[in-house]
């Protein structure tokens, strides 16, 4: 095993060590140039013309001048790139390229920096990849330029910028050489965020009251434990904290924190068959999740709340918390990698869930499969027969694959069905975005001196 | 000047240049030099409306229209004229351009545009190459490297912005000097395609960018002289021009029959005739001592003011003669339409570029080309260094010939002789020589006679050779050498004209003798019998006074020596090893150093070889171990171990450098870390604001006192003013403590800075 290790450490080292980080190629200028000079060439040859000879021997040096010349201009240059730590699907991605040139006099011309932004897995972004591209004119010595480049962002999943490549045609467009360096980042593009309907409300608020327009009951156990405080009349006994009570002398009692809102669990089915998975299928498993992503989203705002999401698959999953931001960008960053599955069913969801939602939570149900909830929730271990009646007074079933979240969840893009177009919504997620998002920020070149001492 | 100005106008003076290179030397029409006339006022044109707005730029309809047109134009120059079928391609190529010109241009344009120019280039070195050729060769080749150069910038910007859908937009500056802040902002939108470049490369002509044009354009040259200097030839002699106009200029005086002063007409032009390297029999070069004679037509018959020439004789140039001291002359005639070659009488051999040679005039000793092709000619000379001795294989003189070359015109006789008997009343009439040589003196040296290039005749109705002898006493080399051959013949001795050239501008560079038509000159050879072995004597006489001539010559032409010396030098080197490169200069020039290089190095190697060997044979032979434990075969062992461990050291070092060679080096050795980087920028920042750090306070210290600076600056600094803090932790963690931040940090810390930055801006505005 170890010498297998050692053999594999040396291959890559070979491998890395024999990659080149520089690569010359040939345009097709560059080729049409070079087959002219060779006719050039053959014809003074042939005929023994000197003059056309003498041409043939200056035309050579545009040639060898480029692969000297290109190397030259990529000397002393550094190029980083500057990302978010996420971006919303369908939003705007906005790379900062930095390119630092630190030779005294000799300005950077025409260079182009290109990057790759690739999936981490395809199966969930699909072949979506962004090749990002920002080109410096010119940046005169001991300067550094700064470039925005925006851009479509691809779809959710995780991506990897791997390289960054400075690329020059310097100066006879003959030639491109490439330099590569190894800027590696990753970045999460979470599910687009749509507008959640009125009826979706509607539904929401149906789903969370009973049938006389109260709040299903919930035992203070459920309550959010908040501190110690003295002895009230009044106070149900089973509050009285003994230790903290046998310790100072007094009756002390648990001190819950009234919760307002009811807690919500979202349960994603997000199947797909095996083979044969038609467009019209995909589209609803992601309209689902963005379905799910809006949901998060504007539960977290509000905090207050216990916010779940659990998925089936071949192990069902779940996330859960108090609404917060931490707790959505988790739930979000699971959303964005969640892959669909042709396994796993509701009741082995239901059976990971945990007692308290499955006691008090409304659950929102959205599968990519006509299910009967019914069914799924009496075949669970967890639940026996009144429970999972009760459980379908606080659960709601949507169906994806039939369509059902059109009336619930709109797009910027999408023509409303019956209500005016909706408001762009507020993702902000935290007080401080990622960075200062300008708009038609222009181009900025800062210029660096050197000899100060540090 | 804006960029696109700039790359345009030199574009169009690229196209100008080569349209001129192409015309310059056609010599069949007076049109030829309207063509680059044309091209440049139509770049004019271009520049100042289509270029600007393409809008007004020909429609595509008319330009290709236009195109029908000129190919009708082709055809038609073709069928009037089927052997000028360069010249119609030509003009065609003209055509073409105008109308690309005049159009709106996309980059595939001017690539096109520029291999029009080429066309045109090598159509002028068919054509001609003459120095004034290779000259304009020259300027439009690195013209070409400039606009090569310039139009890759363009061709970038305008492809960028056509893939990105986006205008570019002028970056913004920020001049970085303590105290002063200036900001520059443009962030208009470029109104077309030719803006885009130049809001793209604004202050792009700084010095750093015209000398790394110049590093290109030296290097262009070396790698140009290399390639060609290198690239095999073939044969003895260079291919010239394949074109079908003749550029030869006519040799006056040089033809069957040559009227009286007719070479004169020649002696005030400066162009030069041929160009001549001189060796010995060593292949060491020479200088000439004297004026040379370069013989060229002999003239016998006399008539009424008239010189004719003898026929042509049959017998051929016996082999030459072995060890005999020689003077080599390697000869390059310029194009002429004359068959006529020049040398050094006697003349033992010569060598032409044709399979046959050249044909000998046994009679005079003469040689002319057997064919009169186009162009300039190589050959080469061999002739006697003893210039006394007779011509090999020269025919002898017979009665026949010998009453043609006493021959005078009777109105001539008595004349003559009455200005030649009292010259030779105290000479024995045997001594034919001496007879000669007074009547020489007489013209030459007496003082009667004056030099001069007027053709000024006294009495009409006499003859001029008279006319010259009685009245007017002064003239040029064909009068004198007219007189003196009449006057020999009036004497009884059988005596002809030769034309030909004396002398020439020796180039002290070059090594090398050009030859000029101001130094054709006229002398006299007079028949003096036969030699011992049987072979006719002739005695060469030059009756022109020297000086006079010499001063004469030297006024034709007015440049000064220095001067004349650099442009002889650089026409000598274009004339041999560019236009006339073959191979045997090529093996002068470049093959032959190299062989005796390696020759020399071998025998110095062996020469080091044979005295090391029995040293180290000494050295390291060892009868047995014993003698091995000594301090010899302790030396021994320590220097070939240590050999050894340098030559593993040295091929660790190459292996690593051919590794970072191949692979390409992805981290700049100078580059900085983030941390630093954020401190530097930090440093910067606040310098603006009078806040520098002192050598004595660290860093820490610098940030605590820029933080009381930030907290007391109000509202607008109080809430940046953690950031020196920051920014100096990381540096620490950096710089001493080799860490490396994480990229949150980084994006933390740039942030930051952003902040700070802004901060300052809003305090100080």
């Amino acid at each position: 095993m170890e010498s297998r290790g050692i053999v594999n450490r040396f291959g890559r080292w070979m491998l890395v060590s024999l990659w080149p980080t520089q690569r010359l190629l040939w345009k097709r200028e560059g080729i049409l140039y070079f087959l002219a000079w060779l006719g050039l060439l053959a014809t003074g040859l042939n005929q023994q013309v000197n003059l056309i000879l003498l041409v043939a021997g200056l035309a050579a040096g545009p040639i060898v001048a480029s692969m000297f010349a290109s190397a030259t201009m990529l000397r002393k240059l550094r190029v980083s790139r500057r990302i978010p730590s996420y971006v919303f699907s369908g939003e705007p991605l906005t790379l900062d390229y930095t390119l630092e040139n630190s030779r005294r006099w000799l300005a950077a011309l025409a260079l182009v920096v290109e990057d790759d932004l690739t999936p981490l897995d395809r199966t969930v972004s699909g072949s979506s990849s962004v090749t990002p591209r920002v080109f410096f004119a010119r940046v005169p010595g001991m300067t550094r330029a700064r470039l925005r480049w925006q851009g479509p962002s691809p779809r959710r999943g995780k991506y990897r910028f791997r390289v960054l490549d400075l690329v020059t045609r310097s100066p006879f467009g003959l030639i491109e050489r490439r330099v590569t360096t190894m800027e590696a980042a990753q970045l999460t593009v979470y599910p687009r965020i749509g507008q959640l309907s009125r009826r979706w409300q509607f539904l929401q608020r149906q789903a969370s009251e009973t049938h006389r327009g109260l709040r299903h009951d919930r035992s203070a156990q459920q309550q959010e434990y908040h501190g110690l405080r003295d002895y009230r009349p009044g106070d149900s006994p089973r509050w009285i904290h003994w230790r903290t009570s046998a310790r100072l002398g007094q009756p002390m009692v648990k001190e819950f924190e009234q919760q307002n809102e009811q807690d919500l669990a979202i349960l994603l089915d997000p199947w797909l068959p095996r083979t044969k998975v038609t467009p019209e299928q995909r589209e609803s498993l992601e309209k689902m999740i963005q379905f799910a992503a809006t949901i998060c989203l504007e539960t977290c705002r509000h905090q207050g709340r216990r916010l779940l999401l659990g998925w089936t698959g071949p192990t069902p999953g779940v996330r859960q918390g108090p609404a917060s931001v931490k707790l959505l960008h988790e739930l979000l960053e699971q959303l964005a990698v969640m892959r669909p599955s042709s396994e796993g069913t509701l009741s082995t969801l239901f059976d990971a869930l945990p007692p308290a939602t499955l006691r008090e939570a409304v659950l929102v149900v959205v599968s990519n499969r006509p299910v009967n909830l019914i069914e799924e929730a009496e075949r669970s271990a967890r639940l026996s027969g009144a429970a999972a009646r009760g459980l379908m007074n606080r659960a709601l079933l949507l169906d994806a694959s039939n369509d059902e979240l059109s009336d619930l969840i709109q797009f910027p893009d999408d023509p409303p069905p019956h209500s005016p177009a909706p408001s762009t919504p507020n993702r902000r997620l935290s007080p401080e975005p990622a960075w200062p998002m300008e708009e038609e920020a222009p181009e900025e070149v800062e210029a660096t001196q050197e000899g100060r001492s540090q | 000047m804006t960029f696109t100005t700039l790359y345009r106008s030199s574009f169009y003076l690229m196209l100008t240049l080569a349209t001129l290179t192409m015309s310059v030397d056609v010599t069949d029409n007076n049109f030829s030099m309207l063509f680059p006339l044309a091209v440049a006022i139509t770049g004019f044109l271009a520049l100042i409306t289509v270029d600007r707005n393409p809008a007004v730029g020909l429609p595509r309809p008319a330009a290709n229209g236009l195109a029908l047109v000129s190919i009708g134009l082709m055809m038609l120059e073709y069928l009037i004229d089927p052997t000028a079928i360069l010249r119609a391609l030509a003009h065609f190529l003209v055509y073409l351009q105008l109308i690309k010109m005049v159009l709106p241009k996309t980059p595939e344009d001017d690539w096109f545009l520029v291999v029009l120019g080429l066309m045109q280039v090598l159509v002028g070195v068919f054509i001609s190459q003459s120095d004034r050729v290779g000259m304009l060769m020259f300027s439009w080749a690195f013209l070409t490297l400039w606009v090569l150069s310039l139009f890759s910038l363009h061709r970038d910007s305008l492809r960028f912005r056509s893939a990105a859908g986006a205008p570019l937009r002028a970056p913004t500056f920020e001049e970085m000097k303590p105290g002063r802040t200036k900001s520059m902002h443009d962030g208009a939108e470029p109104a077309s395609l030719a803006s885009t470049s130049d809001i793209a490369y604004r202050g792009l002509l700084d010095i750093p960018f015209v000398l790394s044009g110049l590093r290109v354009t030296a290097l262009t040259i070396a790698l140009g002289g290399v390639i060609f200097l290198a690239m095999p030839r073939r044969g003895t002699s260079a291919r010239l021009t394949r074109g079908n106009d003749p550029v030869a200029g006519h040799l006056t005086g040089f033809d069957d029959e040559v009227q009286l002063g007719q070479l004169g007409e020649i002696l005030e032009n400066d162009s030069v005739v041929m160009s001549v390297e001189l060796h010995d029999q060593d292949k060491r070069r020479i200088k000439p001592q004297d004026e040379l004679l370069w013989r060229g037509v002999t003239l016998s018959r006399y008539e009424d003011g008239r010189w004719y020439r003898e026929g042509k004789g049959d017998s051929t140039l016996p082999h030459p003669p072995v060890g005999v001291p020689t003077i080599q002359q390697s000869i390059k005639l310029e194009a002429t339409d004359s068959p006529v070659l020049f040398g050094l009488r006697p003349i033992l051999e010569i060598k032409g570029t044709s399979r046959n040679g050249p044909e000998y005039n046994s009679k005079d000793g003469t040689f002319v080309r057997e064919s009169i092709r186009p162009g300039s000619i190589d050959y080469l000379v061999i002739s006697d260094a003893d210039s006394t001795k007779p011509q090999p294989g020269e025919q002898g003189v017979d009665e026949e010939r010998r009453n043609a070359l006493l021959a005078i015109p009777n109105d001539l006789a008595a004349p003559l002789q009455k200005i030649a008997q009292p010259l030779l009343e105290q000479i024995p009439p045997e001594d034919s020589k001496a007879r000669a040589l007074a009547l020489e003196g007489y013209l030459r040296t007496s003082g009667k006679f004056s030099y001069t290039l007027k053709m000024n005749v006294v009495d009409r109705s006499i003859d001029p050779v008279l006319d010259f002898l009685v009245n007017r006493k002064e003239g040029h080399c064909e009068y004198y050498a007219s007189a003196l051959a009449l006057l020999l013949r009036s004497a009884g001795l059988p005596a002809r004209l030769v034309n030909g050239f004396k002398g020439g501008d020796w180039n002290d560079l070059a090594q090398v003798l050009n030859v000029r038509q101001k130094h054709a000159h006229s002398w006299v050879e007079v028949y003096l019998g036969l030699t011992p072995s049987g072979a006719p004597l002739w005695l060469t006489l030059d009756p022109t006074p020297a000086n006079e001539r010499r001063e004469s010559v030297n006024r034709v032409g007015g440049v000064s020596s220095n001067f004349r010396q650099f442009t002889d030098f650089v026409r000598y080197i274009w004339v041999f090893f560019v236009v006339g490169y073959n191979a045997e200069r090529q093996q002068r020039l470049i093959y032959e150093p190299i062989r005796q290089l390696v020759r020399t190095a071998r025998s110095g190697f062996a020469m080091m070889g044979q005295s090391i060997r029995p040293l180290l044979t000494n050295l390291f032979h060892f009868q047995n171990v014993g003698q091995f434990i000594s301090v010899r075969g302790f030396f021994v062992s320590f220097t070939a171990l240590l050999l050894l461990v340098l030559c593993f050291r040295a091929c660790r070092w190459l292996v690593r450098r051919l590794l970072r060679w191949y692979r390409g080096s992805d981290r700049d050795a100078a580059s900085l870390s983030a941390g630093v980087v954020f401190y530097r920028r930090l440093t910067q920042l606040l310098a603006e604001y009078g806040l520098d750090r002192p050598p004595a306070e660290t860093q820490n210290e610098f940030a605590r006192r820029a933080t009381v600076f930030l907290s007391g600056g109000g509202l607008k600094t109080e809430s940046v003013a953690d950031v020196p803090r920051l920014v100096v932790d990381a540096f620490y963690r950096v710089r001493f403590g080799h860490l490396s931040l994480s990229t949150e940090d980084l994006l933390k810390l740039e942030s930051r800075l952003d902040d700070l930055e802004s901060s300052l801006r809003a305090k100080n505005a």
